[in-house]
């Protein structure tokens, strides 16, 4: 069974004083729906656990934020906050995309971008837009604050490069032009209350017929989200109405076997990553035409 | 018929506590000075017990008692052979088998007690598969035993030999089910109180079948049933799966409390559930069938074989309803089943709604669609060249002449309603893009109550009070499935009163009449039956007091709408002012309804008889969409025709077909307990899934209604019946989109792109 004491602060200043108080001991908690659910499970990396700090009222840290080039998102903000935010629904739709296909209503009410983040499961549904959109995550401590790309944050499955004495405070996510194309796709058991088998998200713009900018990012396929480069490349400048899908698809399937090397699901998700991007592909162009 | 209640869509009975939060289930009883147990399970599936040392948690905090298996007084308990283990004793079998339990003031110090065991284990190499469980020299699960059957069930029926002989066309295949999980919302709950009202102990809680609790308790406590209590509380569903297990922590709980003399309170957790209880079991189903090319199956080959996990539990009857059922409702001159049950070291099988039907008719109605495929026939046409009419013989020779043989009805209406044969044809054409329709369909019939398993008899006593209300008194259990509100309704029916002048409280072993358990869709037509019984005997009462009272003639007094008639249709009184004279006049009126079913017979020889005195048929189709590009299923709408004899209360037997087809459409589509040597993987609905209501697909059903000779009112069963047909229709469905056979549940994403189960530790 695991005990721990239960911190709760209400300023930024203030966890981040408690992270340095108990030396770092402190595990950080916003929405809970992950953390909870490894507590109940008594999971190995939480033993030894002595304090959860609770951030879930810190001031600041639920703020969707219009800036000029980019969206400011709290790290408190909810899935729910995103769907409904009239802001994200203009400017970076893709997101209320993602959010929409997580979990429960329960589930979305309470979880936050923070968590969903932190937490860096390789199927979670917001990191792979915002790795395609180029967010960058914002960390405070009482060293003062720093920024990187997310890319560079998640190091591995549920792995990141997070110092125990740092919140994630905010994500950065660049606009993009507001005539770029956006799609989703998530692969999953059940309908509802499912975590993705593979999730995709495709952004691109097209200037005369051709993809431009063109970004895929792939969730559960590699151990952390990330871009296939070779995928775009070769994507990139392509007439919409000629594209060879076999070999765009045969292509997609081997980057993620160059990526991840062969598992005990390759052989489902070697013909379905492809199968997903001709479909997210497909669905653009319908909406091109 | 006209009726007054019956046959009308009345109020549930438990409405009111249920929808505004009152309804106490197990867990939340409370007694005085209630100590909290939890049990130390073993760490390995198989395993040589070699020493359990307590001393470190007796000295935790709170701790009032630890038992092992040394403190059983009889540790090997079942309700048909007594080889389940109360707590592990020399070997743990199973990954559920408990090894210790504490008990403390609080379930905190309970819970960090029981990490303080410590227990000497020599992890032994188990057997995890039936199919290698079977073979002759096969290591033992149960050493004393001879080898590892659990059970054989043959049938033998013409000769198959010259069937294959006559037949143009022959198919063998196989198929495969996994464990399934019950999934009721409510986790196991009991509470033992010890020398209650002059029991020994009174066991509160989660009970599916007071009666074989109260028997087991009896059994492990080496106690007196008339000791030994058991009161039911409201049931957060059971599904077949409150019986052998709620049994075993009940016996636990018990000799706790008698060792500590006090109460007891066990409640596990979503993942001990997972791990400790039984599951429906995993069947390998090999098929051969012959027929001639105008379709008409000339003979049947079956082997099937279930893994009955560490104990015997109901495999023995599960099987039994197997190799009844195994042909389906076809016609065959030449038959060869066998069925059979292995011992492994996997997590034990039991009951499970459907019990023995479902992965049966997965198999063989997909192997009937198999069969049109192979002599180019739609296979609505295939089935009704072969299906049971009135007067046809079964696989044991049973002829079905007393009652009406309604399959042509429901598998007709069923097809009209959903529109099957236009859309079959429809989805056979090639289809664009990796979205594919399909449009599939399955038929049962299934035996009524439990058959040739065992005696089948129930008893309901109805005291009428001095105001006029009635108690009902049943031995049969509300499950949730809506019991108390169809026998409230036909006691009112028989007696002219208001649904809500009768009432059904709660089944206490120490007043209801001890009628076998819950289960086999019995209920409503075996306690149905005693029910009217019950309400004639008290009639005969009430005219017997009144014509020799009032100078009437018995044959010409009525009960009706809450007065007694009598001579030209004159009232006499109201039935609540007879009542209080009675009282007051010292004439007793409280009767009993003792109902015996009709007579079966079987030959466990040769898998002959009549081993059920009545059956019901349905059709479900199910129509699909497969996303050919990832593998996901989507069940668009499902049409369930199910004649269930007389519909006692309409909007509960649509009740009933929503869960079941709802239940079948996730042993269809994404259920399945892993296990892995034993291991099971995923203990929790976060990895076990089952339909969420986005799942859910369009239902239509339709109530068809064939009274039975032998059903209260014409009634029969529905519970089950609705959960058995969905997978099979499911798969024909994905054939006919994606033209794809698929043979093993569930139909997940990777069966449907890749043909098969891929796990982290290979292939299973
Ligand atoms: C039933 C269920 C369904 C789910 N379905 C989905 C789904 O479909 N898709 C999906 O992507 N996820 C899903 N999840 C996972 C989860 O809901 C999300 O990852 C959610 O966004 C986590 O947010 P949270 O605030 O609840 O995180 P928490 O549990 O509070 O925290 C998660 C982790 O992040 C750390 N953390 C949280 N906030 C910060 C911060 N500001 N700074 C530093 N560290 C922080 C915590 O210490 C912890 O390690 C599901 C979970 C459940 C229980």
């Amino acid at each position: 069974m695991i005990e721990f004491e239960a911190l709760k602060a209400q300023t930024l200043d203030e966890a981040v004083n408690i992270l340095d108080d108990k030396e770092n001991e402190a595990k950080i908690v916003a929405g809970g729906t992950d953390l909870l659910v490894s507590i109940h499970n008594e999971s190995e990396e939480l033993k030894g656990l002595n304090y959860i700090l609770d951030i879930s009222s810190v001031k600041g840290l639920e703020i969707i934020e219009d800036n000029e080039d980019y969206l400011k998102l709290g790290a408190l903000c909810t899935h729910s906050e995103i769907i409904d935010s009239v802001l994200i629904n203009e400017k970076l739709p893709i997101l209320r995309k993602a959010a929409q296909t997580i979990g429960s209503t329960q589930i979305r009410n309470r979880g936050t971008v923070g968590g969903n983040i932190n937490n860096s499961s390789p199927a979670a549904d917001l990191i792979t837009p915002l790795i395609a959109l180029g967010a960058a995550v914002v960390l405070h401590s009482s060293n003062g604050k720093r920024e990187l790309p997310l890319s560079e944050f998640i190091t591995g499955p549920y792995q990141n490069s997070r110092k125990e004495n740092e919140i994630l405070t905010a994500v950065k996510v660049p606009y993009l032009p507001t005539d770029y194309y956006n799609n989703y796709q998530k692969v999953q058991r059940r309908q509802a209350v499912a975590i993705a088998r593979i999730n995709l998200t495709v952004l691109t713009n097209i200037e005369k017929n051709k993809f431009k900018d063109i970004r895929i990012a792939f969730g559960s396929a590699t151990p952390t989200a990330i871009r296939f480069s070779e995928i775009e490349s070769e994507l990139e400048n392509t007439n919409i109405n000629q594209i060879d899908y076999d070999k765009i698809q045969e292509k997609t399937g081997q980057e993620m076997i160059d990526i991840t090397g062969e598992r005990w699901s390759t052989p489902y998700k070697k013909p379905v990553v492809g199968n997903l991007l001709k479909r997210a592909l497909q669905e653009i162009i319908k909406e091109v035409q | 018929m006209d009726f007054k209640h019956v046959n009308k869509s009345e109020k549930r009975v438990d409405v009111y506590e249920k929808v505004t939060g009152k309804a106490k289930y197990g867990a939340d009883m409370k007694f005085q000075d209630m100590l909290y147990a939890k049990v130390l399970y073993t760490e390995y599936p198989y395993a040589k017990i070699k020493n359990i040392d307590t001393s470190k948690a007796e000295k935790q905090p709170g701790v009032k008692a630890i038992i092992t298996a040394e403190d059983i007084p009889n540790n090997e308990f079942g309700v048909i052979i007594e080889n389940q283990q109360v707590l592990a004793k020399e070997k743990a079998l199973y990954i559920g088998d408990g090894i210790a339990v504490v008990a403390a003031e609080t379930a905190k110090q309970a819970k960090k007690a029981v990490e303080k065991i410590e227990v000497e284990y020599e992890e032994l190499e188990g057997i995890y598969n039936p199919l290698k469980s079977r073979e002759e020299d096969s290591k033992l699960v149960h050493e004393e035993l001879e080898d590892n059957e659990v059970i054989h069930h043959p049938l033998r029926k013409g000769d198959i030999k010259n069937g294959f002989e006559n037949s143009d066309v022959i198919i063998e295949r196989e198929y495969d089910t996994p464990f399934i999980e019950q999934a009721y919302i409510e986790p196991e709950a009991v509470i033992a109180v010890p020398y209650q009202e002059n029991s020994t102990v009174t066991v509160y809680g989660s009970v599916q079948n007071p009666f074989a609790t109260q028997n087991a308790v009896a059994t492990v406590l080496q106690e007196d049933l008339n000791k030994v209590r058991v009161v039911q509380n409201h049931m957060g569903g059971a599904f077949g799966g409150k019986d052998e297990v709620v049994s075993s922590l009940s016996a636990r709980a018990s000799v706790l409390a008698l060792k500590t003399e006090r109460p007891i309170k066990l409640v596990n957790t979503r993942d001990e559930s997972i791990k400790e209880s039984y599951k429906r079991h995993p069947y390998n189903m090999k098929y051969r069938i012959g027929a001639t090319e105008d379709g008409k199956i000339q003979a049947m080959e079956i082997e099937a074989v279930a893994d009955s996990g560490a104990y015997a539990c109901q495999t023995p009857f599960v099987t039994w309803r197997s190799v009844v059922q195994a042909t389906g409702p076809y016609e065959v001159e030449n038959v060869k089943t066998d069925t059979y049950g292995y011992y492994t070291n996997n997590v034990y099988t039991g009951a499970m709604r459907g019990y023995g039907s479902p992965p049966i008719i997965f198999a063989q109605e997909s192997l009937m669609d198999e069969l049109a495929e192979e002599l180019d026939m739609d296979p609505v046409e295939l089935r009704l060249k072969n299906i049971y009419h009135n007067n046809s013989v079964t696989a044991s020779g049973q002829k079905l002449d007393n009652h009406e043989v309604s399959l042509e009805e429901v598998l007709t209406k069923a097809v009209d309603k959903s529109n099957f044969i236009e859309k079959y044809k429809e989805y056979q054409k090639e289809q664009s893009g990796s979205k594919k329709r399909g449009i599939g369909l399955s038929i049962s019939f299934r035996g009524c109550s439990l058959g040739a398993e065992a005696i089948d008899a129930a008893g309901i006593i109805l005291s009428l009070k001095k105001d006029g209300s009635v108690t009902l008194y049943s031995g049969l259990a509300e499950n949730g499935q809506g019991l108390k509100t169809v026998y409230c309704q036909m006691a009112a029916e028989e007696l002219g009163l208001d649904t809500s002048q009768v009432n059904f409280m709660e089944v206490d072993t120490l007043i209801s009449p001890d009628s076998g358990s819950t289960v086999a869709s019995r209920a409503t037509l075996i306690g149905g039956n005693a029910v009217k019984k019950a309400a004639d005997n008290l009639i005969d009462k009430i005219k017997e007091y009144i014509a020799d009272k009032y100078d009437q003639k018995e044959e010409d007094i009525v009960l009706k709408d809450g007065a007694i008639y009598g001579k030209k249709d004159v009232e006499i009184m109201k039935i609540t002012e007879m009542a209080s004279k009675a009282a007051m006049e010292g004439v007793y009126l409280t009767t009993y309804g003792w109902y015996v079913s009709p007579d079966i017979s079987w030959d466990e020889e040769t898998g002959h008889g009549n081993p059920y005195f009545t059956y019901v048929y349905g059709c479900q189709v199910a129509e699909v969409e497969v996303d050919t590009a990832t593998g996901e299923i989507d069940v668009l709408n499902m049409t369930a025709a199910h004649d269930v004899g007389r519909a006692i209360n309409p909007a509960n037997v649509k009740g009933q077909i929503y869960g079941g087809v709802l239940m079948g459409l996730g042993y269809g589509v994404m259920e399945e307990v892993k296990t892995n040597n034993g291991y099971i993987e995923n203990t929790n609905f976060d990895e076990y899934m089952i339909p969420t209501v986005k799942d859910m697909p369009d239902i239509e059903p339709i109530i068809v209604e064939n009274p039975d000779p032998n059903g209260p009112y014409g009634a029969k069963s529905i519970g089950e019946p609705t959960l058995e047909l969905g997978s099979a229709a499911i798969a024909n469905a994905v054939a006919n989109a994606a033209n794809k056979r698929i043979r093993s549940l569930p139909l997940n994403l990777e069966k449907i792109i890749v043909g098969k189960n891929l796990s982290k530790g290979g292939d299973h």
